[in-house]
């Protein structure tokens, strides 16, 4: 039968323009903690929506022995425990699962590859996946670019006339800017671009995408989303647990290379950039490049004027008694591994020239809350005569990403009395008062993205490098200079002295969250 | 109706009943007695939350019983002011009551509860036709307001016209419509007219939406689209257990509309012809004829009207191709299968679920504005009612 070119008159007005074309998903560490924690209950939960064309299969790779109906069996158990939408449907899940496979093979051996083309043959046959794949690299980043080089010199990389091939490559890209370009070269070699889609799974949520809407689809923000209006930003990213077990993979990262460099810089950009001329892969991302472009670079020396660091001691957790970072389990005693950082940004151009960015994030904070707070200038001219002991708050916009999503503006209004007296108070809209369902979880939104060929929401490789040539600097100082009195700051407090004392030296302090 | 006067009790959902003149303020009095009562004795603070307007109105007492459950449910997805409206005995003493009461919920344990409002206003005799203009006074400003009418649509009733005139949407559900096939007839004319400026929107439509998406579905693979330019045959078949009573078949009629105006299929001479239990649609498209065959079968799920399976046939020099959809004994599933010659056949079972009444209303409270494909899928309607 000839394919056909023309839209699909039937999709007019339904949830999606087109479903993906039948495709088979490979993802390589398939019995690893992403692929049943995330991987698989999104795919399931896109099959229950009726998101997945027929046809559609899964290849889990891994050395793991196990036949498919171990694997099926394996990950019906991960869909009741960690889906959204549990327990399993049982009609539904059966027909999902007769398309799960499982190839126990060792990524690090050539015939790994042969064996796997064949079973990609088997199923482009058997189940008309002709011939489209997704790889799908949950396994850890030391295997990147092993996995990525046999797949090339398989053949399995190009697409082709019969169908595409696109790449997923989870977190962490590189671990500094060098490592990242050498990736990405790697990749290069291997992939074209529009093949690469690099996932930071924080884009997908769906706050996250609001924050694009909120600026874009809403005329009154953008008139005053700028230096005229805007004294500084401070996005936060908290979390009230210490590292729980995966301390000598921290030990490797810092809270850098685990939530600045790729998530926050990317909340930064969405509340930086400018309107894109569309809405489309390229338009969107080549704006968020340009934001990450005008940052003014850190240089090495410079690094005390923009970044502190921290540490956890010991200290207090949920009511807990809770264990020093050096303490934990793969933790060296003498660890001068970051568990918190602030940097402060500034993009030099006409929007924000003089406003920083505040980037502050850490582990056993007393709260986990992640919001990016849009701090006003005070009014111009001073008309009422504050009492000195409470003098007047600036206007504050606060776009809550998790938990309690919503959106809260602070404004000064008058205090019910006969003297005037102006206190703060807050409007507050949160999600859940006006939407009551469930929102999917990312990864689903980002597979099926992916599944579509749409990179909106995934990083491109000049995004990657950017951020990283912006971050390296600060990593290669912090690894020179020796730590400040490690542990800075009690577990359950908020900050190290040395954090409060940076941004009060810019005549501002930290928002109380 | 036990109605209450504590607090405690209105924001728990039990009515108060209020005088019709003074709703708003007992609304605002009510709201501050829960927070301040929430302040002394140290319960969770209550929040007043208000999405849209929600009109409902029974022409008739009947299937009112359960409208409290049905709001508070509603609430739970869609915080609202709902403003329900029965219409009692026409020819008895006028009379018109209210009560107010309030819908909380708890979205985390440690939050505050949210809180929609609810107004029933119950009317007999003459004050009937002063619903539309109270309710009018109680609309939420600025924000949608969308009207559910439970019964038949009553384009001559001054009361209908009133209420459409102060909405966005108007949702009806032709399955419950006593004479369901001409009153559909009624709305298609009514909405391809476009004498009113509501969006209409029908449940029977609502049901539609996953056998729409999976017969999309099939032709989204490019090697299956050019087989939609030679469909010659549809088969739809519709629940209808009981052999004498006349079947329903609103919702066979709106996916063979559905696909006819997607596909710009015109109505052939004879277009509609009823035959006995059975209903055939004759159309054409570029010298093509399509003809439509509405089948009513028993079946042991769901209610009578929802479609049963929904069969698109290619037959031709070249060969044939099937592509089916099919509910499953599991009733929240249904199967897909494409067979043909040349085509190494494509089966699979997905989730069908169509959801309660309830559930397809919530569905509908999404959407806003006009429903392009609905209201194109009923020109078809109208055009094969007319000929
Ligand atoms: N877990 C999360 O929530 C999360 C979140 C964000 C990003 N990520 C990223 O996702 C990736 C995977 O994380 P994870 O937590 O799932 O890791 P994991 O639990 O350690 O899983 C690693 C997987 O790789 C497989 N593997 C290791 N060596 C192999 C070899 N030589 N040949 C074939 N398979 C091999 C392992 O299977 P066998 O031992 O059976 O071979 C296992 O399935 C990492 O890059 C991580 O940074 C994870």
């Amino acid at each position: 039968m000839e394919a056909s070119t023309f839209e699909n008159p039937l999709r007019r007005g339904l949830r999606l323009e087109r479903t993906p074309e039948p495709c088979t998903v490979v993802i390589f560490g398939s019995s690893g903690d992403l692929t049943k924690r995330k991987l698989i209950p999104a795919l399931y939960n896109l099959a229950l929506e009726r998101l997945l064309p027929s046809g559609f299969s899964v290849i889990g790779f891994a050395r793991t022995e196990m036949s498919h109906e171990a694997f099926r069996q394996k990950m019906r158990e991960a869909v009741d425990t960690f889906s959204r939408t549990r327990p399993v449907q049982a009609a539904a899940w059966e027909s999902f699962a007769q398309g799960l496979y499982y190839l126990p093979a060792d990524f690090r051996a050539p015939e790994s590859y042969s064996k796997l083309r064949d079973l990609l043959a088997a199923l482009d046959r058997d189940r008309g996946a002709c011939c489209n794949r997704v790889f799908y690299l949950a396994v850890p980043p030391s295997a990147y670019m092993e996995i990525i080089r046999r797949l090339g010199s398989a053949g399995l990389a190009q697409s082709g006339a019969h169908g595409w091939t696109r790449i997923i490559i989870e977190k962490p890209f590189g671990r500094d800017l060098e490592t990242a370009r050498e990736l990405n070269r790697e990749v290069s070699q291997v992939f074209r671009e529009d093949q690469v889609y690099r996932i930071d799974h924080y884009v997908g949520k769906e706050t996250v995408q609001n924050i694009f809407v909120f600026r874009f689809a809403n005329g009154i923000f953008e008139p005053i989303w700028n230096r005229g209006y805007i004294d500084h930003v401070q996005i936060t990213a908290a979390e009230n647990l210490g590292v729980e077990g995966r301390g000598a993979y921290y030990e490797e990262a810092g809270v850098i290379r685990d939530m600045i460099q790729n998530h926050m810089l990317q909340l930064l950009c969405l509340v930086a950039m400018e309107a894109p001329s569309a809405f489309d892969a390229d338009a969107v991302r080549d704006e968020k490049v340009k934001v990450l472009r005008t940052i003014r670079p850190i240089a090495p020396d410079d690094v005390d004027r923009y970044a502190v660091r921290g540490q956890y001691g010991k200290g207090w957790l949920a009511g807990e008694p809770a264990l020093g970072y050096r303490l934990e389990k793969g933790v060296k005693p003498d660890s001068t591994t970051e568990t918190y950082a602030v940097v402060k940004l500034l993009i030099d151009n006409w929007r924000w020239a003089d406003v920083p960015f505040y980037l502050r994030s850490g582990k056993a904070l007393p709260k986990r809350v992640t919001e990016i707070a849009i701090q006003f200038k005070p009014a111009p001219h001073r008309l009422f005569r504050q009492a000195a002991s409470d003098p007047l708050e600036p206007n504050v916009l606060a776009l809550r990403i998790q938990p309690d999503e919503g959106i809260s503006l602070t404004f000064g209004t008058k205090l019910p009395s006969p003297i005037l007296r102006i206190r703060p108070v807050n409007m507050d809209f949160r999600y859940w008062t006006s939407f009551g369902s469930e929102p999917p979880e990312a990864y689903e939104r980002l597979l099926l993205d992916g599944l579509l060929g749409d990179s909106t929401l995934f990083a491109r490789r000049d995004w990657v490098e950017t951020a990283w040539a912006l971050i390296t600097p600060i990593l290669e100082a912090w690894k020179r200079t020796s730590a400040p009195e490690f542990p800075n700051y009690e577990a359950g407090t908020w900050s190290p002295k040395q954090a409060d004392e940076f941004i009060e030296k810019d005549g501002r302090r930290w928002r109380r969250l | 109706m036990e109605p209450t006067n504590d607090v405690q009790s209105v924001i728990k959902g039990k009515p108060k009943a209020v005088n019709v003149s003074s709703i708003e303020r007992e609304l605002t009095e009510l709201w501050r007695a829960a927070a301040e009562a929430a302040e002394e004795k140290s319960q969770p603070a209550v929040m007043r939350a208000c999405a849209l307007n929600l009109l409902v109105y029974f022409p008739n007492d009947l299937g009112a019983e359960n409208v409290d459950d049905w709001i508070a449910q509603l609430m739970e997805q869609h915080p609202l002011r709902a403003i329900v409206m029965m219409a009692g005995d026409p020819s008895g003493e006028s009379s018109l009551a209210a009560w107010i009461s309030a819908h909380c919920r708890r979205p985390t344990a440690e939050g505050k509860q949210i809180c929609s409002e609810q107004i029933m206003l119950q009317a007999t005799g003459d004050a009937i036709h002063e619903l539309p203009s109270t309710a009018v006074s109680l609309l939420a400003p600025d924000l949608p307001v969308i009207l559910w009418w439970r019964g038949d649509p009553a384009f001559e009733s001054e009361i209908f016209a009133k209420l459409i005139e102060m909405s966005d949407r108007v949702l009806l559900d032709s399955y419950g419509f006593r004479n369901p096939e001409a009153e559909l007839f009624q709305v298609a004319k009514r909405v391809k007219d476009r004498s009113v400026p509501a969006a209409f929107s029908d449940l029977s439509w609502t049901r539609l939406t996953p056998w729409r998406e999976l017969t999309a579905q099939f032709f989204d693979a490019p090697n299956f689209r050019s087989s939609l330019a030679r469909i010659n045959q549809v088969i739809v078949e519709y629940k209808a257990d009981d052999p004498v009573s006349p079947p329903n078949p609103v919702a066979a009629i709106l996916i063979a509309a559905w696909l006819a105006s997607r596909l710009h299929w015109k109505p052939a001479p004879q277009a509609y012809r009823v035959m006995g239990r059975h209903r055939v649609l004759n159309l054409s498209e570029s010298g093509r004829r399509i003809i439509v065959e509405l089948r009513a079968v028993p079946s042991p799920d769901g209610v009578a009207g929802d479609l049963v399976s929904l069969k698109l046939m290619e037959e031709g020099e070249t060969g044939t191709a099937q592509f089916s959809i099919s509910k499953t004994k599991d009733p929240r599933c249904a199967e897909t299968c494409i067979t043909g010659t040349g085509i190494n056949p494509i089966q699979r079972t997905v989730r069908m679920e169509v959801g309660s009444e309830l559930a397809l209303v919530g569905k509908e409270l999404e959407i806003l504005g006009h429903d392009a494909t609905y209201e194109e899928a009923l020109e078809i309607v109208d055009w094969v009612a007319r000929l």
